[in-house]
C-alpha cells in the first residue's frame, strides 16, 4: 500500500484543540476565522499569554522550534529547496567560478521522476554512492533511443590536442534506454561523467527537478522554455568556448 | 507533520503484496489473499550497514515509483553465481551493451577488461545490494533488473503482525 499523499492543508492543521480559557477560543466560535495562517500565529502568540515561569517559557521556545524546524524539513524534502553545486559538467547551463558557488533551485516536487520529460535537468542520487548527489540533464526517456558519444576527458587529456589523445576517437553508438530508467548528460559533454560513464539511471534515484539557477545574479535563469528542449535548427552552432 | 516525519524516518506499517516472499512474508497470499503486515525501519538510505540477509524494502528499479520487498543476498564486493536471469544469458552478455553498474565484467582492455566475461558470475558493485526474494520460483528480483542501487532502499523490514504475535522476519535459518 503506497504511503498517503500530503495534502498542504496538513501543514495548517495543529493537533492541539484551542484551550478554553484563553480569549483565543471565543474567536474560535467564527468558522470563516479558523485554520488560516493568521490564526496559527496567533495562537502561538496566545500560548505566551499566561505568567511564564522561565522553565516554561524555555520549554516553549524548544518546541516552538522543533515545530518550525520540522516544518522546513518536510518543506525540503517533499517541496523544494535552494542548494549549492560544484563542478563544470553543467557549464554553461551552470557556470562555474573559483571564486563563488553557484545555487540551484530545486523541486522535489519531481521526486522518483514523476512528471519528469527529455531536456529537464534533474538532480539524482548517483548510483555507486548515496551521498553524492548530481545533476545533469535528461536526455532519454524509458523506450528512446539515445545517441551516445563515447568519451568524457580524463584528466590525463589535459594539455591534448583535437588530433590525439583517446577521447578525439569519438565512438558513436544508439543505446536504448531500458525500462524505468533515464539516460543523463551533462552539458559539458567533454568534461561531464554521465551515462556514457555509469549507464542509465533508474526513475527512482531522481531526487528532483531543477528549475532556476539562482546564484549568482549574473547567471540567473529560468531552465525551461528557452533553455530547454528547442526543435533543431539547420543553422549552424557556434561553439560556446575553443580554447 | 510529526507523523509525516515519524513515518519517513522511525517505523511505517505497510502490507505486503504478492508471494514472492513466501513462506517468510504473505505466506498464503497466493491461496486466502491474507497479506501480512510489516513494520518497516526508515531511515536508513545509504547507509552501510545493510547485511546480507536483512530484508529490505526498495522502488524498483525497472519500474517508476513502485516498492518492492527482497531479501539481500549480497553486498557490495560480493560474488553472486545466479541460477538465471540476465547473467546467465550469454547472447546478453557478450553483446553489445553498456557497461554500468549491472556486474557483469567489463569487455573493454581500457578498463581492465579481458575480453570475455564469464557467463553466470555476477560482482556486485560498489554501493550496490543483490536481493532475492524467499520464494525463488515466484520471484522477479536482482537476477532479472540487476544490483540495486543503495540510493533506491527504502527501509528495512524489523517485524511481522500477522494476527497478535510479533516476530522479526530477517529469521535467518543459516543461525
Amino acid at each position: 500500500m503506497p504511503p498517503p499523499r500530503i495534502r498542504p492543508s496538513l501543514l495548517l492543521f495543529s493537533a492541539k484543540p484551542p484551550r478554553p480559557h484563553t480569549p483565543f477560543f471565543t474567536q474560535r466560535l467564527h468558522p470563516q476565522r479558523t485554520h488560516t495562517l493568521t490564526t496559527l500565529f496567533s495562537r502561538l502568540r496566545l500560548t505566551h499569554s499566561s505568567a511564564p515561569t522561565p522553565v516554561r517559557s524555555t520549554w516553549r521556545i524548544v518546541k516552538n522550534t522543533a515545530k518550525s524546524l520540522l516544518v522546513i524539513h518536510l518543506f525540503m524534502t517533499y517541496i523544494g529547496t535552494i542548494g549549492p553545486t560544484h563542478g563544470i559538467s553543467m557549464v554553461p547551463t551552470i557556470p562555474h567560478s573559483y571564486r563563488s558557488t553557484p545555487f540551484i533551485l530545486v523541486s522535489h516536487l519531481h521526486r522518483r521522476g514523476r512528471n519528469i520529460a527529455v531536456g529537464d535537468v534533474i538532480t539524482y542520487h548517483t548510483p555507486a554512492k548515496t551521498s553524492i548527489i548530481g545533476c545533469k540533464r535528461v536526455v532519454g526517456m524509458p523506450g528512446d533511443f539515445v545517441s551516445v558519444l563515447s568519451g568524457g576527458r580524463e584528466n590525463e587529456d589535459l594539455g591534448k590536442a583535437d588530433d590525439e589523445g583517446d577521447w578525439a576517437n569519438v565512438k558513436e553508438e544508439v543505446v536504448r534506454v531500458p525500462e524505468g530508467h533515464v539516460w543523463l548528460a551533462g552539458d559539458n559533454l567533454d568534461w561531464s561523467r554521465d551515462s556514457r560513464v555509469f549507464g542509465a539511471v533508474p526513475l527512482n534515484l531522481v531526487r528532483g527537478k531543477v528549475e532556476a539557477v539562482v546564484w549568482p545574479p549574473s547567471a540567473w535563469k529560468m531552465l525551461g522554455g528557452e533553455e530547454g528542449l528547442r526543435d533543431a535548427t539547420d543553422e549552424e552552432y557556434e561553439p560556446l568556448v575553443t580554447r | 507533520c510529526a507523523a509525516v516525519f515519524f513515518r519517513d524516518h522511525f517505523f511505517t506499517i505497510d502490507s505486503v503484496n504478492g508471494s514472492s516472499m513466501a513462506p517468510t512474508l504473505s505466506p498464503t497470499a497466493h491461496e486466502t489473499g491474507a497479506k501480512d503486515r510489516i513494520f518497516i525501519q526508515r531511515g536508513i538510505l545509504g547507509r552501510s550497514d545493510i547485511q546480507r540477509g536483512d530484508v529490505i524494502t526498495f522502488w524498483k528499479p525497472h519500474k517508476q515509483s513502485e516498492i518492492s520487498i527482497k531479501r539481500v543476498v549480497g553486498v557490495e564486493g560480493d560474488t553472486v553465481y545466479p541460477h538465471r536471469g540476465y547473467a546467465c544469458d550469454p547472447e546478453v552478455v557478450n553483446s553489445r551493451r553498456v557497461e554500468g553498474v549491472d556486474g557483469l565484467g567489463s569487455r573493454e582492455w581500457t578498463l581492465g577488461g579481458d575480453g570475455d566475461v564469464e557467463v553466470g558470475k555476477v560482482v556486485v558493485p560498489t554501493g550496490h545490494v543483490w536481493v532475492e526474494g524467499d520464494n525463488w520460483r515466484r520471484s522477479y528480483d536482482s537476477r532479472d533488473f540487476g544490483p540495486v542501487s543503495l540510493g533506491l532502499v527504502d527501509g528495512r523490514a524489523r517485524w511481522v503482525w500477522r494476527d497478535w504475535l510479533r516476530l522479526q522476519p530477517v529469521g535467518d535459518e543459516r543461525e
